[in-house]
């Protein structure tokens, strides 16, 4: 569990060290995802140690957005002046995306599979 | 005095820890009602109680900033449920990757020209876009195209709130029943509280959420900072 936690913060400061180094345009952790992935995918397997501390990780994952979450009280000038916008950019914006995804997902599905095409209508 | 004790950094990480515990257990009472959200519970709760006490902001982050440090190596740990369902990609790879990429391009779109009809608030418009993202990733992105960190994370967790709490009700609407197509759907555009709450229906949907939700951050935080100043230009 430590020695995994030590693991994904060593990934996570490689990613920062790469974006700062090459001045790449992608955050330093999600950097360090695509390595951990790539470590993965090389070796085969997950690291025991690494898997139980992201399980945790993920887990609890919820909790993590409270500090930042917290922070709208900072922009509370922003919220009362735009509430309207935001309200209707977040809730038409995850609409439209929930209704894209599972539609696009959905037609491509059924051209490769076309005698199942008729089961769920 | 009370501001004496939110000097304490360790006041504010015991609060948060409390806060957090506290509205787990009333969302899990409220058997996971959509607006019960333990993340929405806990900020509007904290607000208060940092508004009763005249606590600045700063000084409630100077001790919950070692729960916000973590974000950094979970994000990391995203690869492993990635990794482990990677496979499914394999399976059925036009639709994950063509479904996850055009419904990120129709969330993107969809904000861009919703803030330009409502009187063009471009500055808005940079936290915005990428509220489909985990906040981890969309507070990193955001400020590579002029946004601001926080409000990108705010804006990230109540997409979160809005897509566990509409999303399956919606899809039911558009008869959506394949899990492949509900649990990408749900992880693309509301990520980590999305995949929570397909998760209650269905670990295959969970899966395919957990997926989406991890490619959806990939391919914005590579493609969005380059693609940002297209759509600008």
């Amino acid at each position: 569990m430590i020695i995994g936690m030590a693991i994904l913060i060593a990934f996570q400061v490689t990613g920062e060290l790469l974006a700062v180094g090459f001045r790449l345009p992608v955050p330093g952790p999600i950097i360090g995802m695509v390595l951990l992935l790539l470590w993965m995918q090389g070796s085969g397997r997950i690291d025991t140690s690494v898997a139980s501390a992201s399980d945790a990780l993920l887990a609890n994952m919820a909790v993590l957005f409270v500090p930042v979450g917290v922070g709208a009280m900072v922009y509370g000038e922003v919220f009362r002046r735009h509430w309207l916008l935001i309200a209707i950019a977040v809730v038409v914006g995850t609409v439209v995306t929930i209704a894209t995804t599972a539609l696009v997902a959905k037609f491509l599905t059924r051209s490769r599979t076309p005698a199942a095409a008729h089961v769920s209508s | 005095m009370f501001n004496q004790l939110m000097a304490q950094p360790l006041i504010p990480l015991a609060l948060t820890l409390g806060v957090f515990a506290a509205a787990t257990f009333v969302s899990g009472w409220s058997k996971g009602h959509p607006f019960a959200n333990s993340v929405l519970i806990s900020v509007c709760a904290l607000i208060l109680i940092l508004s009763i006490t005249q606590t600045p902001y700063e000084q409630y982050f100077a001790g919950a900033q070692f729960i916000h440090f973590l974000l950094g190596p979970a994000t990391v740990a995203l690869a492993v449920p990635l990794f482990r369902h990677l496979h499914r990609v394999r399976a059925a790879a036009l639709p994950v990757l063509v479904g996850i990429g055009a419904g990120s391009a129709s969330g993107v779109l969809s904000i861009v020209v919703i803030t330009w009809a409502l009187g063009g608030q471009e500055n808005l418009a940079t936290s915005l876009v990428t509220k489909s993202v985990t906040a981890p990733v969309s507070m990193a992105i955001a400020p590579q195209i002029g946004g601001m960190a926080s409000l990108a994370a705010i804006f990230s967790v109540l997409t979160g709130m809005i897509g566990a709490a509409f999303g399956p009700a919606l899809l039911n609407r558009l008869g959506i029943e394949d899990n492949l197509h509900r649990g990408l759907a749900m992880g693309t555009a509301s990520h980590g509280q999305g995949t929570a709450r397909i998760l209650q229906e269905s670990e295959e949907a969970g899966a395919f959420s957990a997926l989406a939700m991890g490619l959806t951050a990939l391919l914005m935080a590579l493609l969005l900072p380059v693609l940002w100043k297209l759509i600008l230009a």
